[in-house]
């Protein structure tokens, strides 16, 4: 053979090596801009949204609007009552708590379905398929199908419908997660539950689900924030209200609701409320994403 | 070690198992030069020679340092199993006995000085061939280590009675000259003592025999050698008696 | 706790393990008996294990030597039948215990894993604190009162050589201690079960020279009271502890030879060349 490392190593070319070095400098840097560049614009309009909206959010916000309830606007006669969200704020939570309730147990057992028994098998890969899609449904569209299967045969809208809407969406949420976090778990640990003689269902509730916990829990906080600030299907569900209700079988208020239809109003106080509600649901949706950080943190 | 194993993963370790052997081989070379230097020197009364055998065998001493040290790196480094852990214990022993032979030589060495300045008694024939033998074996039991050679291991352990019928012979004849002529007394101590570190030379060679066939075969030789030296019971009437 | 009758292996106080070792036969009383074992990861794959017979003698160490995926774990994990988690794996033929052949469909095997008992390659504490990780295997099998509990996992970590070490933290996360402590708490877990059979795969890949040493030294105390079975990648640690090795290549048993036979004088050529590092 002539080809030996040395004849090989002998051949290096100091010179074209350096020239092609400059040409990989140059494209390294030259990539780096590019990313910048799209870095600062993304980064902009994400500033400004969020500036626009703490600025304008901040203007109604105060203890009224944490406390009242909805009143007709103003419109300069400022002797009449300023009105509040405290209807919207406590709709909001009702809806997505319960729907939260209702998801979870399904979403982790169907979750749970996939990772430990479903494997690779046609069924399961079905219901991981339909699971993905409806992850990514448009939300609309929940609201329709609740629309068509609760509230039409109900004769009216409800808390109950939008917390059943917002259910669905909260489902394959937690499928996806738990089945993950299930996913990530060493397979040794599993055997070594069955190794001591544990049944599949015992490994399963006592040690699975203790491993991914947090991943879990991560996942559901997650979910709870997607649906906090849902507007679509609850327009078609629980439809709004100006008062504080708390009835699941009448119309109920919520947060998103509230704000597309104050917004929508032309009043500007009205608009400047609707602007503090946003910030609301922002600041909601960041601190929970700030809890779900920190505890899978803690899990790492 | 067998030819027909294949080589090791590790290249350098068969560099290190044949550099072993050849250690082994040119120290076997020199004990067999030590050995017929030292019965040429009795025979021709050279006392030249036997001062070159004294001198030579802080080789041997040194050469079994080296392969003692190579050896417990082996050991160390390489963590050796089955074939090879038994090659290199028993280069290990080996290279002991092959110093002790050297030791023998000399010490037959400097008996020669001094014999060869009183009469003379007697033939040498006897140490000739006792000489002979053991070097034949000597050579035979390493080049069998060497070239994995079980059967000529074999061998040379059962060819060591002829060497002790001869120790026992001369054992006799030395007796009878003492007994003879209290003046051969000197000579024919020394020269008992140069037979006696010739039959022990052959039993070095027989242990060594006895090594390369564990090495080869993993089983130790455990059936009695046969021994013909039956000098330890040996009894001699003086004349007249 | 065992209905054993043989007596334990002749190894006097005065004798170090290694002694012991090469002096004692090995024991007559086979615990677990395979013959004619077939192994298949799936329908139509070759076969993983061919025509395996195999003594596993009574408290005594049996090392499996061989190369990756010669088989030796797939015979540990036929064993205590773990394979039996993944469906399309299939084993044939016997694996005799106390006269039931435990490869056979009806035999319990929550029951079966009680009485062998398996440590991984890689510690597997439970996500819980680490009374809790030995206590979780014994609620499984029994009820014991909370002071029977606390002796239970006393007298497992004390076994396992690591009580001393963890007393004063038993509270705490089990994740909290070193792979080499993990490992032993390992052993503590499958320990406490009370099996008669222990299974080690590869227990010492994962960890330090020092814990190793370790979980040797617990292996050599161990088998005074469990028949152990140790499939390992590190021959000199098959010799220091096992006291029967089993040669396995490519799905078949080569050789099964006492420890101090295999490696220094192995009777098959294809061993010769594996414990030597002469490999294809």
């Amino acid at each position: 053979m002539s080809t030996t490392t040395a004849t090989i190593m002998a051949s290096r070319n100091i010179e074209q090596q350096r020239s092609l070095g400059r040409r990989r400098k140059f494209v390294d840097k030259l990539v780096m801009y590019f990313c910048l560049t799209a870095t600062v614009v993304g980064l902009f309009f994400l500033l400004s949204i969020m500036g626009t909206l703490l600025w304008r959010g901040l203007i109604a916000l105060d203890l009224i609007v944490l406390t009242q309830e909805f009143q007709p606007t103003r419109y300069g006669d400022d002797s009449l009552p300023k009105g509040g969200l405290i209807h919207a704020i406590v709709g909001s939570l009702i809806q997505t708590s319960i729907a939260t309730a209702i998801g979870t147990p399904i979403g982790l057992l169907v979750g749970t379905y996939l990772s430990e028994y479903a494997g690779k098998s046609k069924f399961g890969y079905a219901v991981r398929f339909i699971s993905d899609i409806l992850l990514s449904a448009p939300s609309v569209l929940i609201g329709l199908f609740i629309y068509q299967l609760v509230v039409l045969p109900q004769g009216g809208f409800s808390g109950f419908a939008g917390a059943l809407a917002l259910a669905i969406i909260v489902i394959p949420v937690v499928v996806r997660t738990t089945e993950d976090m299930l996913q990530l778990i060493p397979n040794t640990l599993r055997e070594a539950v069955v190794a001591l003689g544990a049944p599949k269902w015992k490994m399963i509730t006592l040690v699975a689900w203790r491993a991914a916990i947090s991943g879990i829990m991560t996942g559901i906080l997650l979910a709870f924030a997607r649906i906090m600030g849902e507007t679509a299907p609850l327009l078609l569900t629980s439809f709004g209200n100006n008062i504080l209700s708390t009835d699941l079988s009448r119309a109920m208020a919520s947060l998103p609701v509230s704000i597309y239809q104050q917004a929508n109003s032309g009043f500007p106080d009205l608009i400047d409320i609707a602007w503090s509600g946003a910030l609301l649901v922002t600041l909601g949706v960041l601190f929970i994403n700030i809890i779900a950080r920190v505890a899978l943190r803690k899990r790492a | 070690m067998p030819n027909t194993s294949p080589q090791h993963i590790v290249r350098s370790y068969d560099d290190d198992l044949k550099r072993l052997l050849e250690m082994i081989s040119r120290m076997g070379g020199l004990a067999e030069r030590q050995v017929a230097d030292s019965a040429q020197a009795l025979m021709r009364r050279d006392t030249e020679l036997a001062a070159d055998v004294v001198q030579r065998d802080a080789a041997l001493d040194e050469m079994e340092r080296e392969v003692e040290a190579f050896c417990v790196r082996l050991l160390a480094l390489r963590q050796p199993m089955a074939q090879d852990l038994r090659l290199i214990i028993a280069c290990m022993k080996i290279s002991q006995d092959l110093e002790r032979i050297g030791d023998y030589a000399r010490n037959g060495a400097k008996r020669a000085i001094v014999v060869s300045q009183q009469p003379s008694l007697g033939s040498f024939n006897g140490f000739a061939r006792m000489a002979e033998m053991v070097q034949e074996n000597l050579k035979d039991a390493i080049d069998a280590l060497v070239e994995g050679d079980a059967a000529k291991a074999d061998a040379v352990w059962a060819a060591d009675a002829p060497i002790d019928g001869i120790y026992n012979g001369i054992f006799r004849e030395m007796l009878t000259f003492m007994m003879e002529d209290p003046r051969n007394i000197t000579s024919a101590t020394h020269l008992l003592f140069i037979a006696k570190n010739m039959e022990r030379i052959g039993d070095h060679a027989t242990n060594i025999a006895e090594r390369v066939h564990f090495a080869v075969l993993g089983k130790m030789l455990t059936e009695e050698r046969p021994k013909a030296d039956v000098s330890a019971s040996a009894v001699v009437r003086p004349p007249g008696e | 706790m065992n209905d054993h009758t043989q007596p334990v292996a002749d190894a006097g106080p005065s004798m170090s393990g290694l002694q012991a070792r090469s002096s004692a036969k090995l024991n007559s009383v086979a615990r677990i008996s395979v013959r004619n074992l077939d192994f298949v990861y799936a329908e139509g794959l070759p076969k993983a294990l061919k025509g395996i017979n195999l003594d596993i003698p009574d408290r005594q160490v049996t090392g499996m030597i061989g190369p990756s995926g010669c088989g030796k774990s797939t015979l540990l994990r036929v064993l205590n039948r773990m394979y039996s988690l993944y469906p399309g794996q299939k084993a044939m033929g016997e694996v005799m215990m106390d006269g039931r052949n435990l490869i056979d469909a009806g035999v319990d095997i929550n029951e079966l894993r009680s009485k062998i008992g398996m440590v991984f390659q890689k510690p597997t504490p439970f996500p819980m604190t680490i009374y809790e990780n030995i206590a979780f295997g014994v609620r499984l099998h029994e009820k014991l009162s909370k002071s029977q509990m606390d002796q239970r996992v006393e007298w497992a970590l004390s076994r396992a050589a690591i009580w001393g070490e963890v007393k004063d933290r038993l509270n705490t996360n089990a994740m909290g201690l070193s792979g080499g402590q993990q490992q032993r708490l390992c052993i503590a877990r499958t320990i406490a079960v009370r099996p008669e059979v222990i299974l080690f795969d590869e227990p010492t890949s994962a960890l330090d020279p020092i814990s190793t040493l370790k979980i040797e030294e617990l292996i050599d105390e161990l088998k005074q009271d469990f028949t152990i079975v140790i499939v390992t990648h590190n021959m000199q640690q098959a010799a220091r502890c096992a006291d029967q090795v089993a040669f396995f290549y490519l799905g078949e048993l080569i050789e099964v030879s006492p420890a101090a036979e295999m490696f220094t004088a192995p009777k098959e050529q294809k061993t010769q060349e594996y414990i030597t590092g002469r490999f294809g």
